[in-house]
């Protein structure tokens, strides 16, 4: 599933409630978590169920964490790209 | 196996290839870590802090095998071990600055000599009421006195296998349930925490742990990650503090897990004050058998010898349940807990107020899907007008001394506080400022 940095930036805006940020105030490449943006590991998560939810991606089977997905507008972007619409979960 | 008290974990010793901790990749080194490798670079941290003198060292390990070795060696060089609430740099500075040295690492290669029992003491530095930071000091006994109380009370629902947390090790649950007791009873302990939810399936897979300790804000999510009946290597048992669990979240792991879901709620100040297993036992809490509970006032009022000389108040409306338990009713003052972290309104104020652009802050608590923090400020003459510029800055002010978790995430800017008529500032009116849009920042 494709979907752009401007967009992902702003899903990201909307998901974590980022009042002060615009997309273009976030960079593809700048670090999301433990730099400027002030994002927790509590923020990781929310946007992992988030981006499951709404992009079908499954971060938590793969082999490197939410984190290294995580790192980067850039890397989530590219995660998304790559990962395949498996029917969603039921969550419990 | 076989529990040893702290005090004793030295001079009893474990045989030297008795596991003591584990690392999740193993490409990170052999594992597991063994005894004599733990006496070894305790020895190296209480070699070095001898040397060096002084009575009060700051633990600033964020490595958890680090944080344990040190944590003793510092005890055996007979120190007062002063434990950050972060590592934020000026947490750190701040700290440093009352103390008389700093152990950020251990090492290798010391030669470990027989120890006679510990004693000694430990401050865990975390956010007081009133707005400045405080040390909570725990005795060695005190301590040994908790890991004995958890290991009576929840030990028969461990199998054999290492801990595991989400949890930060730095913080008195993780401290105690991922290092201090895991030591004492002689299970191994995972080194790195495990809130990520591909390294949390991972380390039940490979490890097959007794338990794990986590909190409300890991056990919620988790399941909406990861689908549960796909794990392999669930616990024996989950535990959960730091704030409540609701019934609905403990129930999804409860059902997976043959202990169920042990929550435990006490503070830094008092150590665990009472359990519960909410599927088992419904919502009301069953106090440790070492505790002694009064009710004043609406409030708990907790002695124990783990909480120190007096007794204590607790922050918690509570009221006396039939059977020696009691049912918690809500917070009573102005310390919150954020995603289990401590979060004291009035020092998150005052470092706002600190700051040259501010006159006058306070923050609320925003209820919502994920409770979050709104900070307000007053502006004086002489601050910027730029929205961006201002919240970026008052947000790095504030990291230099608060983590994620506390920095608030919403700003408002007005002309003045909105306080009542009779002259009172209430988190309502504070909140309605967060209704509307962020707008302009007012002049001073």
């Amino acid at each position: 599933m494709v979907i752009t940095p401007l967009e992902m930036k702003q899903f990201i805006i909307d998901t974590l409630g980022l009042e002060d940020l615009t997309p273009e105030a976030i960079g593809d490449e700048e670090p999301l978590f433990d730099g400027g943006l002030g994002l927790d590991s509590v923020d990781a998560l929310e946007l992992g169920i988030a981006l499951r939810k709404r992009f079908r991606v499954e971060a938590a089977d793969q082999d490197p964490a939410l984190k290294d997905h995580f790192r980067t507008v850039g890397s989530l972007v590219a995660f998304v790209a790559g990962s395949g619409q498996g029917p969603l979960e039921a969550g419990t | 196996m076989g529990f040893l008290p702290l005090c004793q974990l030295f001079r009893e010793a474990r045989a030297p290839d008795h596991p003591v901790a584990l690392r999740l990749d193993p490409a990170a080194g052999p594992a597991p870590r063994t005894w004599a490798e733990f006496a070894a670079a305790a020895a190296w941290a209480a070699d070095g802090s001898r040397r060096a003198g002084g009575r009060r060292w700051v633990l600033a390990c964020p490595d958890a095998w680090d944080f344990a070795a040190g944590l003793f060696g510092l005890l055996q060089a007979g120190r007062t071990v002063v434990l950050p609430p972060n590592f934020q740099p000026e947490t750190l500075r701040g700290l440093e600055r009352e103390a008389d040295g700093v152990l950020r690492e251990t090492r290798a290669g010391a030669v470990a000599a027989p120890v006679p029992a510990l004693e000694g003491s430990v401050e865990f530095w975390t956010s007081g009421s009133t707005g400045e930071p405080k040390g909570v000091p725990r005795s060695l006994a005190q301590l040994d006195a908790e890991v004995a109380m958890l290991e009576r009370t929840f030990g028969h629902l461990m199998p054999d296998g290492p801990m595991v947390g989400t949890v930060p090790h730095h913080h008195i649950y993780g401290c105690l349930f991922r290092l201090l007791w895991p030591l004492a009873a002689g299970r191994p302990f995972l080194t790195e925490p495990v809130g990520d939810p591909a390294e949390f399936r991972r380390a039940l897979a490979r490890l097959r742990p007794a338990a794990v300790a986590a909190s409300p804000a890991h056990l919620s999510r988790l399941p909406q990650l990861l689908d549960l009946d796909t794990l392999s290597g669930l616990p024996g048992v989950v535990f959960s503090s730091g704030g409540p669990l609701a019934s609905a979240d403990a129930a999804v792991w409860a059902r997976r897990v043959p202990g169920g879901v042990a929550e435990v709620y006490g503070s830094t100040e008092t150590g665990g004050i009472a359990w519960r297993r909410q599927e088992q036992d419904g919502p009301d809490w069953t106090p440790f058998a070492d505790v002694a509970l009064a009710f004043q006032a609406g409030a708990l009022v907790v002695t124990s010898f783990r909480a120190g000389p007096e007794p204590l108040r607790m922050e918690d409306a509570a009221q006396a349940v039939p059977g020696g338990r009691f049912r918690l009713l809500g917070r009573l003052d102005r310390t919150i807990k954020l995603e289990e972290k401590r979060i004291s309104l009035p020092e998150l104020e005052q470092a706002l107020e600190a700051h040259p652009w501010v006159a006058r802050a306070a923050v609320v608590l925003l209820e919502g899907i994920r409770p979050t923090l709104g900070a307000v400020a007053v502006l004086k003459p002489g601050a910027p007008a730029e929205r961006a510029l201002l919240v970026g800055t008052l947000r790095a002010h504030l990291a230099l001394r608060f983590e994620g978790m506390a920095l608030p995430k919403r700003w408002r800017f007005p002309k003045e506080l909105p306080y009542d008529g009779r002259g009172k500032l209430t988190p309502q009116a504070l909140a309605r400022l967060f209704q509307a849009e962020p707008g302009r920042p007012a002049p001073p």
